[in-house]
């Protein structure tokens, strides 16, 4: 049996493990009912590249349209993919991609003597981890800070 | 010698009995679940150059708190006064945010859990919001509204002052 001193020598190599979000909007419409009435759509990255993360290891998302009383009823519909990239830290790595999980939600809320009540139509679902080699793409930006109109 | 160092010490102690007993009556008052401070990045800014302010959310109960995260500018409620305590006057995107007929949309909004004592550091652009073009003095203050479901209300930083100069 050979002694350890015998042994090559490893060179212990510190590997960063770097974990990245990135969440492409496929279709955002938020409708807003009333005197005056709009409509809102958006699509492409949201918010930033990457994503911002909660925690190292963590992150999630809680969209929200603001509720305004100039308006009888909000709808919002969204549907989203959440990628999860990884890069080694090493020289001159990339990310690369590990899958992604799509969502959707729908919420309508009427404005109803005074209060607001969200409509029983209000639905989300989300499919399970897709794991998957492609890339996230987008040709636009769903910015931080938006309103609708 | 020994007489003058105990009432020394019964002096301070009444007077921080005192102080402590003014805290406990000021943080009884304040049913918030957070509080707000805010910081200029620069104290003195030229007319039509970034004017960047730190705002830090800590969470002052006694339990956890979830604050969603958005963008800033939306996340927080700026006022921003001259010198005669006149408002600046807003930016398209600024008079958009405070526009009740134009509902604010966040996509794109992690939920931060804060354990008591945690904070959230934030940075706001203040030239997004206002057209802060002339020389001046401008005081600078942010707030944010109290969800609900931790008791309603609105939370105020404390105030800043900020030279614009030509």
């Amino acid at each position: 049996m050979e002694s350890c001193s015998r042994l090559p020598r490893v060179r212990p190599q510190a590997i960063r493990i770097l974990g990245y979000n990135v969440q492409v909007i496929s279709g955002l419409t938020i409708q807003l009912t009333g005197s005056t009435s709009h409509t809102c759509t958006g699509s492409g990255l949201d918010g930033s590249y990457p994503y911002p993360p909660v925690t190292s290891t963590y992150t999630d998302d809680n969209p929200g349209v603001g509720l305004s009383t100039s308006y009888s009823e909000e709808s919002y519909t969204m549907s989203a993919s959440m990628y999860v990239l990884w890069n080694s830290g090493l020289a001159n790595s990339i990310p690369v991609p590990l899958g992604y999980v799509s969502w959707n939600w729908y919420g309508d809320a009427k404005y109803i003597s005074g209060a607001w009540q969200l409509q029983a139509s209000s639905t989300r679902s989300a499919n399970a981890f897709q794991a998957s080699s492609s890339y996230p793409t987008w040709t636009t930006n769903y910015p931080l800070g938006s309103t609708c109109p | 010698m020994k007489d003058f160092t105990e009432k020394i010490v019964r002096t301070a102690t009444i007077f921080l009995s005192l102080s402590l007993f003014g805290l406990a009556v000021v943080s009884g008052s304040n049913t918030h679940p957070f509080s707000l401070t805010i910081r200029l990045l620069h104290d003195i800014a030229k007319a039509g150059s970034q004017i960047r302010v730190e705002v830090v959310l800590t969470n002052t109960s006694d339990h956890e708190i979830g604050i969603l995260k958005s963008a800033p500018e939306a996340d927080y409620m700026v006022e921003v006064r001259d010198a005669n305590g006149n408002m600046a006057p807003d930016t398209d995107f600024g008079r958009r945010q405070k526009d009740p007929a134009s509902v604010k949309v966040s996509s794109a909004t992690p939920l931060y859990s804060l354990k008591p004592g945690e904070s959230l550091h934030d940075e706001i652009q203040i030239e997004r919001l206002y057209k802060i073009s002339g020389p001046g003095k401008y005081s600078i203050q942010a707030s944010r509204t109290v969800p609900e479901e931790m008791g309603s209300g609105v939370v105020k930083s404390n105030m800043v002052n900020v030279t614009v100069t030509p």
